[in-house]
């Protein structure tokens, strides 16, 4: 790995010995204190009967859904119609949705534990139509990955599958964490409010504080249906995620030394098609199969493709950071980057 | 209490993470004594707090949030919102290290972060998203913007040879 000036400055930052010297004394002294039953209590939340584990945080919302466009894959008979997006752009025969995606933007690479090379991104579809219930995606490569608070998640129906165990997700958390945080909750809560003052607690939620758990719900799909109403679910994040065999051993270093190439300094033209072609040895020619559910009871589909070109920031679908398109500077606008597409398959 | 750990275990942990603690509150404050304070703070709450220790990866998110909540809240006092700081940033003794340094506290606060807890940390956006409680488009986003930002002040400074 190319060790850059980023990292070799971290390096050299160390904390004084001094500093920790005194870090350590603190961490005595408060011992002592806990110890002589000195405690101070900054109560943030108010026990009840029913608390259990804490109430923690992120899930941050997945996939960049959004709701452009007017339906325009219509039956004509029944009103019945839909159209798929990716990125604020309608995906047609007539109209590819581009997106910057490389492993510079929202897929993350990383190495599973064989070394393989995983990606993770946003889900990038959504669905806009009339009489709609439900969308059914499938992918055939990869997964549909769901992670959400227990007992919230926004799949009504799904097949799972164990395709990607290399992908670079957030783990889990263990159950027998949970349980321990659940015993002291329902002995503190028998507690009186004097006997809660003389001993220390836990804060589980503060809103200057962490929360120390987690109760998660981390799943792996090859299909999955969500309600129309609720594609884009709070708390719930949905991401496409694989991994790939196939790099080379000199594609997947090239990956990593791509993300390691911390600002881009050494990037040029020649790198940008080496760079396309590893994504879309990765990412490219997936294929999602979109079944879209009617009220009527009937069901349209089609096939969103993925794949990989070269392109600019000014043919983005959309906007990934606050700086608009028609915003940027024309340099900018004409700075080449690899994009990940998105067409209907004919 | 459960989950309580001893004294040796709080101070096995703050030798191993001292530095990342320190080097985020870097990222976030003013100075070295600022700096200092952090380090103080988070390793207060590692021992009243009692996070679980079992799990490596899951303590280690648990110091870093901490770290930048305690560096948020820091910001926050008004004694620090008035007081004007006469000291310097870290002092590296390579003057391009100091440079670097220097250009990244340039960045706005959420960018130094995440640039710090993907490219050295080498977390994937996805951890990263669930560390800062930020969705995985804004972290990608964020480090897009840093990138660019950086780039440009790097080259400007002339660090644009391998």
């Amino acid at each position: 790995m190319r060790k850059n000036i980023y990292t070799e400055t971290m390096d050299s930052i160390k904390v004084p010995e001094q500093s920790i010297n005194k870090a350590l004394r603190a961490v005595r002294e408060k011992k002592i204190e806990q110890k002589e039953n000195v405690i101070m209590i900054s109560r943030k939340l108010k026990f009840t009967g029913m608390m259990a584990a804490s109430l923690a945080v992120v899930v941050a919302i997945g996939g960049a859904f959004s709701l452009y466009g007017t339906p325009t894959k219509n039956d004509g008979k029944s009103g019945n119609s839909f159209v798929i997006s990716a990125y604020a752009a309608e995906i047609t025969k007539n109209n590819t949705a581009k997106a910057n995606l490389s492993d510079k933007g929202a897929v993350s690479i990383s190495e599973g534990d064989n070394d393989e090379i995983g990606y993770n991104t946003a889900f990038p579809l959504n669905c806009k139509g009339k009489n709609v219930k439900s969308v059914t995606y499938t992918v055939y490569k990869g997964a549909i990955s769901v992670s959400c608070y227990k007992g919230e998640n926004p799949i009504i129906e799904g097949t799972e599958t164990h395709r990607c165990d290399n992908t670079p997700e957030s783990g889990a958390y263990k159950e027998e964490d949970l349980k321990s945080i659940q015993e002291i909750a329902k002995t503190e809560s028998k507690l009186s409010e004097k006997e809660l003052e003389e001993k220390e607690l836990e804060n589980y939620k503060n809103d200057n504080d962490i929360e120390s758990k987690i109760e998660f719900e981390f799943k792996h799909y090859s299909s999955v249906t969500l309600d129309y109403n609720h594609q884009n679910s709070e708390g719930a994040t949905i991401s496409l995620v694989g991994s790939n065999k196939e790099l080379s051993k000199d594609e997947q270093k090239f990956l990593k030394d791509n993300k390691d190439d911390l600002f881009n300094l050494y990037n040029d033209a020649s790198k940008l098609e080496a760079e396309r072609n590893c994504l879309d040895k990765l990412i490219g020619g997936q294929i999602i199969h979109c079944t879209v559910n009617f009220t009527d009871g009937t069901q349209q589909s089609q096939d969103i493709k993925m794949g990989t070109e070269i392109g600019t920031y000014g043919d983005l679908s959309e906007s990934i950071d606050d700086e608009k398109i028609e915003e940027m500077s024309d340099d900018m606008k004409n700075e080449k980057i690899v994009l990940i597409t998105y067409s209907v398959v004919k | 209490m459960a989950n309580s750990f001893g004294t040796e275990t709080a101070e096995q942990i703050i030798k191993e993470y001292a530095d990342m603690i320190y080097r985020i509150a870097l990222h976030n404050l003013k100075n070295t004594a600022d700096a200092d304070d952090i380090l103080q703070e988070v390793c207060i709450a590692l021992i009243t707090k009692n996070p679980p220790v079992d799990d490596k990866n899951h303590l280690k998110h648990w110091l870093i949030r901490v770290t930048i909540n305690k560096c948020n809240s820091f910001h926050r006092s008004i004694w620090q919102s008035k007081r004007e700081c006469i000291d310097d940033y870290t002092h590296l003794e390579a003057p391009q290290q100091q440079t670097v340094i220097d250009e990244v506290r340039q960045l706005p606060k959420n960018y130094r972060n995440i640039i710090y807890l993907y490219y050295y940390e080498s977390y994937t956006i996805a951890e990263i998203a669930e560390i800062l409680n930020k969705s995985p488009n804004t972290i990608s986003s964020g480090l897009q913007r840093a990138r660019k930002k950086l780039k440009k002040l790097l080259i400007e400074g002339g660090y644009n040879n391998a």
